[in-house]
């Protein structure tokens, strides 16, 4: 019964890929190696960094896709205590699982930028690593919340209260190299100051757009996936509804049966 | 009662994942509430915590031997002259500057990769005054005033310009203009 219910009309089970998802995936397939190719071989090596500023193509763009996905995350928080829709809840936690796993990228990418650039793989007292530390913690914490037992409704209005709350940490970290510049020693943007050009820039806006596709792409499957682990969900609700029933109905039957047979008696 | 009715479990179904104690959803509010707390706190007393070389210079006798970080950008890159091995001990002589004001550091190792002039470096240590640890040493277009920094560990703080022609901004980072001189 629940296999039944889990096919389409068609008669094939539910899959998380499309056409659509099969054509992000082609073009990711496609372009991953491109951006290797200009990564590695076509953009120049820094004067200064030499081959450490070729970092700069994957953790940039996933820092920025880290604070996509939580940015997405909280909007569907908020939307979903809006509107109390299954789908905002599902599409805040897809992005938030995504979310924390490009804020690590960023974290260890960072990490292995900072032994030859600064000198040092870590910086406690360093106010860009620390609040993305805490960025990075309170979504593992969000995601956390959402293993905790609960029915689905509480389940979602907590793991929406926490999605909220972590999202006013974006902004600092993002503004931190800024508002705090004597206790960070990362680097301002250098998009924004106009300070990357040619096949250095090239290159970043590539790795930007791979990353814009690899996060669409996994958030389209991380959603069905979500969507369908909640219809099952509530399909095993359904199910042990109806068996209740039966059991019930059965237990009337036996009851009235019983009833019959003291009264025949 | 029938014996069909006494087959049937009607004690009311709990859920084994339910059994997890009620106070984890608070608990996991209060890690996350600690965070933040945590976290405003960091940002409120870390603030400035490099200090400018001209900002060390004007308070150091208010620092006294208190170690800090200070930052500024070396005058010249680390050549093979002012490496010097004393007792075991290897010993890096430089000159840093920020808005013009000059800081001689000793350093105790060797410097980073990156270590060159005009790229701003933070640096470890506290002030000291007296003699340097090679007496004869002269810092060349140092402070030699008489006051050095005795720094045990130094960071690079690297810039954001990627460009080929770079154009050190020597004033807003108080460094040399490394461009013009290469």
């Amino acid at each position: 019964m629940k296999i039944k219910l889990l096919e389409s009309n068609d008669g094939r089970p539910n899959a998380t890929s499309s056409r659509s998802t099969r054509f992000l995936g082609i073009c990711l397939v496609l372009g991953i190696p491109v951006l290797i190719l200009f990564a590695f071989v076509f953009s120049p090596k820094d004067d200064t960094m030499e081959d450490a500023v070729r970092l700069l193509y994957i953790h940039v763009p996933v820092a920025i896709f880290s604070y996509i996905a939580f940015g997405v995350t909280a909007m569907g928080s908020i939307f979903y205590l809006w509107k109390q829709s299954r789908w905002w809840d599902t599409t805040a936690h897809a992005s938030a699982e995504i979310g924390v796993i490009f804020c690590g990228l960023t974290l260890v990418t960072g990490s292995i930028w900072g032994r030859p650039t600064w000198n040092t793989w870590w910086e406690w007292g360093d106010v860009r690593l620390v609040t993305t530390l805490v960025m990075f913690l309170i979504f593992i914490g969000y995601l956390a919340l959402r293993q905790v037992p609960a029915s689905p409704h509480v389940r979602a209005k907590r793991a929406a209260i926490v999605g909220i709350i972590g999202t006013i940490n974006i902004p600092i970290v993002n503004r931190s190299v800024e508002w705090w510049e004597n206790s960070t020693l990362h680097q301002q943007s250098s998009l924004t100051d106009g300070n990357l050009e040619d096949l250095t820039l090239f290159t970043w806006f590539l790795g930007t757009l791979i990353l814009a596709i690899a996060y669409v792409w996994l958030m389209i499957h991380r959603f069905r996936v979500g969507w369908l682990s909640t219809e099952y969900e509530s399909l095993g609700y359904g199910a042990a509804i109806e068996e209740r029933k039966a059991e019930a109905d059965l237990h009337a039957g036996t009851r009235s049966g019983t009833t019959e047979e003291g009264e025949v008696e | 009662m029938s014996e069909s009715e006494s087959s049937i479990d009607l004690t009311p179904r709990v859920n084994a994942r339910s059994n997890l104690p009620r106070w984890i959803p608070g608990l996991v509010l209060l890690a996350v509430a600690l965070t933040i707390i945590g976290l405003v706190w960091f940002l409120a007393t870390n603030s400035q915590s490099f200090l400018e070389a001209d900002q060390a210079v004007a308070e150091r006798e208010d620092l006294g031997d208190k170690r800090f970080q200070l930052l500024g950008s070396p005058i010249s890159s680390a050549g093979p002259d002012q490496t010097i091995i004393i007792g075991e001990a290897e010993y890096t002589f430089f000159t840093v500057t920020f808005d013009g004001v000059l800081v001689d550091v000793v350093s105790r190792g060797t410097p980073p990769d990156l270590f060159d002039q005009g790229v701003p470096v933070v640096l470890e240590g506290r002030w000291q005054d007296g003699p340097l640890p090679s007496n004869d040493y002269v810092f060349i277009d140092g402070a030699n005033d008489g006051w050095w920094f005795a720094a045990d560990r130094i960071l690079v703080k690297h810039d954001n310009d990627y460009r080929k022609e770079r154009i050190d901004d020597a004033e807003n980072r108080g460094q040399p203009d490394k461009s013009s001189d290469s």
